[in-house]
């Protein structure tokens, strides 16, 4: 006989391969016991090879059971063979031991997910949860990730931009000073001529018009 | 103080008798996903973790109250916020004998202990109810039958 432990959702599995003679079932109850000593009262115990069990082995499971539900928890057995669990059904013992053809159905007497609301949201739980870490994943990656150093470039570029445009700014301000400044005086000076040669005619038809006609 | 209950339980380390299911909270979630974890599961308390399952505090019931109460005013945008939490938490290694994990719940008054790897990753966590199980049980059905 082996024994295999497993655990899900808090449940521990107790794998039986092999037949269970009394001395196999010494070990199982040792397996047993230090399962329940370390705190653990929900069990299934999975006899996947077993046919039968002699009346002394299925009491020693019924106490084992007792035991586990003194304090909520359950010795559950999952055993594909019929006789087998028709055999803890016909113990003269309180309280019955639960009997199921698989490891699947016996867990579902501690309560499977979508069971009950509470079961329920603990899926949802698991998946919120799920989510957060990733959340928090791609709020640390930000930090000192990937992200995060394309966010910092990003934001020099930017800055740099900023630079760019005030640079910009200020070469088209310069480019309002003519960039001939010799021709453009030259005009100035041009236009003043003209000016001052509207300013003597205006002066001549001014003392034309003082003389009378 | 001693504990012969516990002192024959040399060998039983922390990781033999935690719960490895485990419900945690982020720093980022929110007071209403840690109130309703705490309702639907029947717990007072969460463990809480950065992404890689790094412990980083503990948040009970009492810091979700202590949250409220001290807000200016009860209402549902209170709810959206992030959890307040308790940042200075003792955690036992994996491997701490039984008998030091129980002194630990005796001395300090705890009403659960999370237990962390080497590497200071959350592996899982022990409660007062837990302890009283295993105490029952080992004096139920002794080592030697």
């Amino acid at each position: 006989m082996k024994l295999k432990l497993t655990e899900m959702r808090g449940i521990q599995i107790l794998s039986v391969s092999g037949g269970i003679d009394d001395a196999a079932f010494a070990v199982l109850k040792a397996g047993i016991t230090k399962i329940m000593r370390s705190g653990k009262n929900r069990i299934v115990l999975e006899l996947a090879e077993v046919s039968a069990l002699s009346d002394t082995t299925a009491m020693e499971l019924a106490t084992f059971n007792k035991l586990a539900k003194e304090l909520a928890g359950e010795v559950v057995i999952a055993a594909a063979n019929e006789a087998l669990r028709s055999q803890f059904l016909g113990l003269q013992f309180k309280p019955t031991v639960t009997a199921k053809a698989s490891v699947e159905e016996a867990l579902q007497v501690f309560g499977s997910p979508g069971e009950s609301p509470a079961a329920g949201s603990a899926e949802v739980t698991a998946l919120r949860q799920e989510l957060q870490a990733l959340k928090q994943k791609l709020l640390d990656g930000e930090k000192g990730g990937e992200i995060g150093k394309l966010r910092r470039e990003h934001a020099e570029f930017q800055k740099a931009n900023v630079l760019l445009r005030e640079q910009i700014e200020q070469m088209l301000i310069a480019r309002r000073t003519p960039a001939d400044e010799p021709g453009f005086l030259e005009k100035i000076r041009g236009l003043e001529s003209q000016l001052e040669e509207a300013f003597g005619k205006v002066e001549q038809l001014e003392a034309a018009k003082a003389k009378g006609p | 103080m001693s504990h012969p209950v516990i002192l024959r339980e040399m060998s039983t380390q922390a990781k033999e008798i935690m719960s490895r299911e485990l419900l945690t909270a982020f720093k980022n979630s929110t007071v209403e996903e840690v109130l309703k974890l705490f309702m639907h599961h029947r717990i007072t308390g969460v463990p809480v973790v950065d992404a890689n399952g790094k412990m980083i505090g503990v948040c009970s019931e009492y810091d979700v109250i202590r949250q409220v109460a001290k807000a200016k005013k009860n209402h549902e945008g209170l709810y959206q916020k992030p959890i307040q939490f308790s940042r200075k938490v003792e955690a036992v290694k994996e491997t701490m004998p039984l008998k030091d994990v129980v002194r630990r719940f005796v001395n300090k008054k705890f009403r659960r202990l999370p237990v962390i790897d080497s590497k200071g990753k959350l592996v899982g966590i022990i409660t007062r109810r837990d302890l009283m199980r295993i105490f029952y049980y080992q004096a139920r059905l002794p080592e030697d039958g």
